[in-house]
């Protein structure tokens, strides 16, 4: 049975080989029991969101903009 | 020169891992459906000049580059540029471009030396290392045993109002600068963790304990900020 730390480390930490199956069932879990790290998940996802949304958008054009000019150069050179 | 990192996924969503888990699961990357490079007539046909070749390119990959040079911190007034360099380099160095690695990968390696000459240029430092590597911001709300001993604050007013945006821009600004760069290319530009390390140079165990220490330190940035309440 993991620990509340260990649960917390392993669910904001990217481990680059990814959980194991058994890892990912025990911070299921372990999340659907425990209303502080399930609370702190929730929260964490919401601030992804939220972070998300206030992202600018390049310009709809950017690509044509961007290929128009090196088409350009292309035909001055 | 080129960096080439071996990269051959993708990331597929930071929401939902099924599991509650933050991480995200990586899938085997078909890519570049519409710009088959394997098949070199994509190649041929940039090297040829077509232009028809090129807008595939342009529009295929321009997003990307732009959402990657925008997290790494260059102001948007410049990025565009920034972008139309790298294809203009593309361009120029296509007879070394061999068709071996993914045209993103060889992209990105461009941006990267970009990124690097834009800050060189203009007198600006690389981001530093973190001040506070090795510190584990969690560890003093736990016992022993692993337990809460002090558990996360309630921060459904904060998070549901209309000043959430603005409060975590003003957290994000308070990061130690690669923790903040990280969380926005992770977390706004949305991109992989591998192609994040590669970017940064760092490790992949490095790069997931970025992000760990990223997200904790901004939530409990605005923890402090004392939007705290009891509705959630």
């Amino acid at each position: 049975m993991k620990t509340c730390q260990e649960i917390v480390s392993l669910v904001t930490t990217e481990s680059p080989t990814g959980e194991t199956m058994w890892t990912r069932v025990s911070i299921g879990l372990h999340l659907r029991l425990c209303t502080h790290c399930s609370r702190l998940v929730r929260q964490l996802k919401q601030i992804a969101r939220i972070s998300r949304a206030t992202r600018e958008e390049p310009s709809p054009d950017l690509e044509e903009r961007i290929l128009y000019r090196l088409l350009k150069k292309d035909r001055l050179e | 020169m080129v960096r080439n990192p071996a990269d051959n996924t993708r990331r597929t969503t930071t929401e939902d891992a099924g599991d509650g888990t933050i991480s995200t699961s990586h899938v085997p990357q078909p890519y570049l459906s519409a710009c088959d490079e394997r098949s070199g007539a994509l190649l041929r046909d940039l090297r040829e000049r077509n232009p028809e070749a090129l807008a595939t390119v342009v529009r295929d990959h321009t997003r990307d580059l732009y959402r990657v040079a925008i997290g790494m911190g260059i102001p948007a007034q410049d990025a565009e540029d920034l972008v139309h360099d790298v294809f203009l380099t593309f361009l120029q160095t296509l007879d070394h471009f061999a068709g071996r690695a993914r045209l993103r990968t060889w992209l990105w390696g461009i941006l990267r030396n970009k990124i690097h000459e834009y800050r060189h240029a203009r007198g600006r430092q690389e981001v530093e290392l973190d001040n506070d590597a090795g510190l584990d911001l969690m560890a003093p709300r736990f016992d022993a045993r692993g337990r809460w001993l002090r558990p996360p604050a309630d921060l459904h007013r904060l998070l549901n109002s209309a000043l959430a945006g603005t409060a975590i821009q003003s957290c994000l600004q308070r990061l130690p600068p690669r923790q903040r760069l990280i969380f926005r290319l992770r977390e706004i530009e949305d991109l992989d963790t591998r192609e994040i390390c590669t970017l940064l140079d760092i490790s992949a165990t490095h790069c997931g304990v970025l992000i760990h220490r990223a997200r904790l330190r901004l939530r409990d940035c605005l923890e402090r900020a004392g939007w705290t309440g009891n509705q959630s």
